[in-house]
């Protein structure tokens, strides 16, 4: 009887944690099962925040390419103002203020082909009251331009004449001075009414952009009188263009070719050519043009006008030191014409638009009847721009 | 003419004082392109010629579309010295001066931030932008070089 009873308590106790052990899994299994269907229901209810989430994302970005396509086609305003403070030496110029330019730029991209630009420039604080008129309001470019792709493009309108540097990269906000190098308009015209063609050709490593334009030409160039662009009224079409190489060496290595050919409204004929030059190491610059034009004027002497200048700058963090040196004869028959210009400059760059300068120009005549005078320029000019 | 001399010069010590310096970062730059761009790896030379325009397309012809990042970014400022060899505020007048005289060719778009790089680069095939490389999602862009 010992031994049955012992017999049971020993299965007992081998069984019942047995037992227990089974309860405990099969409470595991329940509790896992229920787990499961928790997770079920978390990951169904993430997968549809996940997918409400997307859709919501894919509206927000459908909207922006919406915004960012109308925005593109508004038109856009941009533009540049400088005021000036000017100190000249020269008897009868009074040392003053000046508000020069306001210039405002409109641009529309009509379509990925198309787009229009202009630049309406006000100069000195254009002002028309009670018949007197003061300042200068001025269309200097009006373009219409059709990209077919980056070999052939084509611009109609009212221009800079692309010939040479500083002619068209004229604008305070990004030149060094104020006064532009002497023979700058008065070889090539300023502007130029008509056609363009334009595009990039790469020659191996070398970039060559090129322009060639057909326009009305100027009204009397011998005299710069050229401003106006549609005062040409002869028959004979200016013609002109550019190349512009741009080296793989240093950080800019560009050179540039320019030519000019047209007869004015007084029949003088213009054969002008170019030759322009930009390197870049590091903070130094050095820039540099040449121009020459022939002139077979209908009554008088023919004659050469030639001028060239060479500006190098050096960068110091926000500042730049310029030195410029600039030579010019209007007129090759004319004995002693030359005149000849040394100018040091500070450009210092308060934002990438906002730029303050001093600038000082000595400026000395070949001829010795007239009077040297020094000018110096304190400026500020902003760009307003995107 | 000395007080002329004297003004200048007083000019001069003012804005050379007021020039700050600048700072870096100490960490790799990722060029990222679409995931279907089937281009592989750039030189940096490639890179280079894309932002400075001397290159305009793509081998199939389509027009590169470049995304920068704001010139005060150090991302940007290091991008600029070390791959363009110019300063970021320099090489942003460079663009401001080609909109304004109409000669801007491809321009590159500015965005405030280097996750909105990467979004923009997911979207278009044409596209290439640069971002930290901590800052890098790669299921949503390809890594084609890197500037260290």
């Amino acid at each position: 009887m010992m031994k049955i009873m012992l017999r049971i308590f020993l299965i007992i106790a081998l069984l019942s944690p047995s037992l227990l052990w089974a309860e405990e899994a099969t409470d595991s299994r329940k509790e896992i099962e229920e787990l499961k269907s928790r997770l079920e229901v978390v990951e169904a209810t993430k997968e549809k925040e996940i997918e409400e989430l997307k859709s919501r994302l894919e509206v927000v970005e459908a909207t922006n390419e919406d915004v960012e396509d109308r925005l593109s086609r508004l038109f856009t305003l941009s533009g540049y103002a400088d005021s000036e403070y000017i100190i000249d030496d020269r008897g009868g110029k009074s040392d003053g203020f000046k508000i020069h330019h306001l210039s405002l730029f409109f641009k529309k991209k009509i379509s990925d082909k198309w787009k229009l630009f202009s630049e309406l420039e006000y100069e000195y604080a254009p002002k028309f009251e009670s018949g007197v008129a003061q300042g200068k309001i001025f269309v200097e470019v009006f373009t219409i331009d059709y990209n077919y792709n980056h070999y052939i493009n084509i611009r109609a309108g009212r221009y800079l004449t692309p010939v040479g540097i500083w002619n068209v990269e004229h604008y305070p906000p990004f030149v060094s001075t104020q006064e532009r190098p002497q023979h700058i308009r008065k070889i090539f015209p300023q502007i130029s009414d008509g056609l363009q063609f334009f595009g990039t050709v790469n020659l191996g490593k070398i970039v060559t952009d090129y322009i060639a334009f057909i326009s009305n030409g100027s009204d009397d160039l011998v005299n710069g009188i050229s401003d106006s662009g549609s005062g040409d009224d002869n028959d004979n079409k200016a013609v002109g263009g550019r190349l512009k190489f741009k080296f793989p060496l240093l950080s800019t290595t560009e050179l540039g070719i320019s030519g000019y050919r047209e007869k004015d409204n007084f029949d003088a004929e213009v054969n002008a050519s170019g030759l322009d030059l930009s390197l870049q190491w590091k903070r130094l610059k050095f820039q540099a043009e040449y121009a020459a034009g022939s002139y077979d004027v209908a009554t008088g002497t023919d004659y050469d006008r030639k001028g060239y200048y060479g500006q190098l700058s050096y960068g110091i963090a926000d500042l730049d030191l310029i030195y410029r040196y600039d030579w010019y004869d209007a007129d090759d028959t004319v004995a002693k014409g030359d005149k000849t210009i040394n100018s040091v400059a500070l450009n210092y760059h308060f934002t990438p638009s906002v730029v303050g300068k001093v600038e000082h120009h000595v400026n000395d005549y070949e001829d010795s009847a007239k009077e040297d005078y020094d000018k110096t320029v304190f400026s500020i000019a902003v760009y307003l721009g995107d | 003419m000395k007080i002329k001399i004297l003004i200048f010069l007083a000019t001069s010590v003012f804005f050379l004082l007021s020039s700050s310096s600048k700072s870096a970062i100490a960490e790799e730059i990722a060029v990222v392109v679409n995931k279907d761009n089937p281009v592989e790896t750039l030189s940096l030379e490639e890179v280079k010629d894309f932002y400075k325009n001397n290159v305009l397309t793509w081998s199939d012809g389509s027009r590169v579309v470049m995304y920068d990042l704001p010139v005060k970014h150090e991302v940007r400022k290091v991008f600029s010295v070390v791959l363009l060899g110019k300063e970021a505020k320099e090489v942003a007048r460079e663009w401001a001066n080609k909109k304004i005289t109409n000669t801007a060719k491809n321009p590159p778009f500015t965005l405030k931030s280097e996750v909105l790089i990467q979004h923009k680069v997911s979207k278009s095939v044409a596209a290439i932008g640069y971002v930290r490389k901590s800052k890098l999602s790669r299921d949503k862009v390809r890594v084609v070089a890197v500037i260290k």
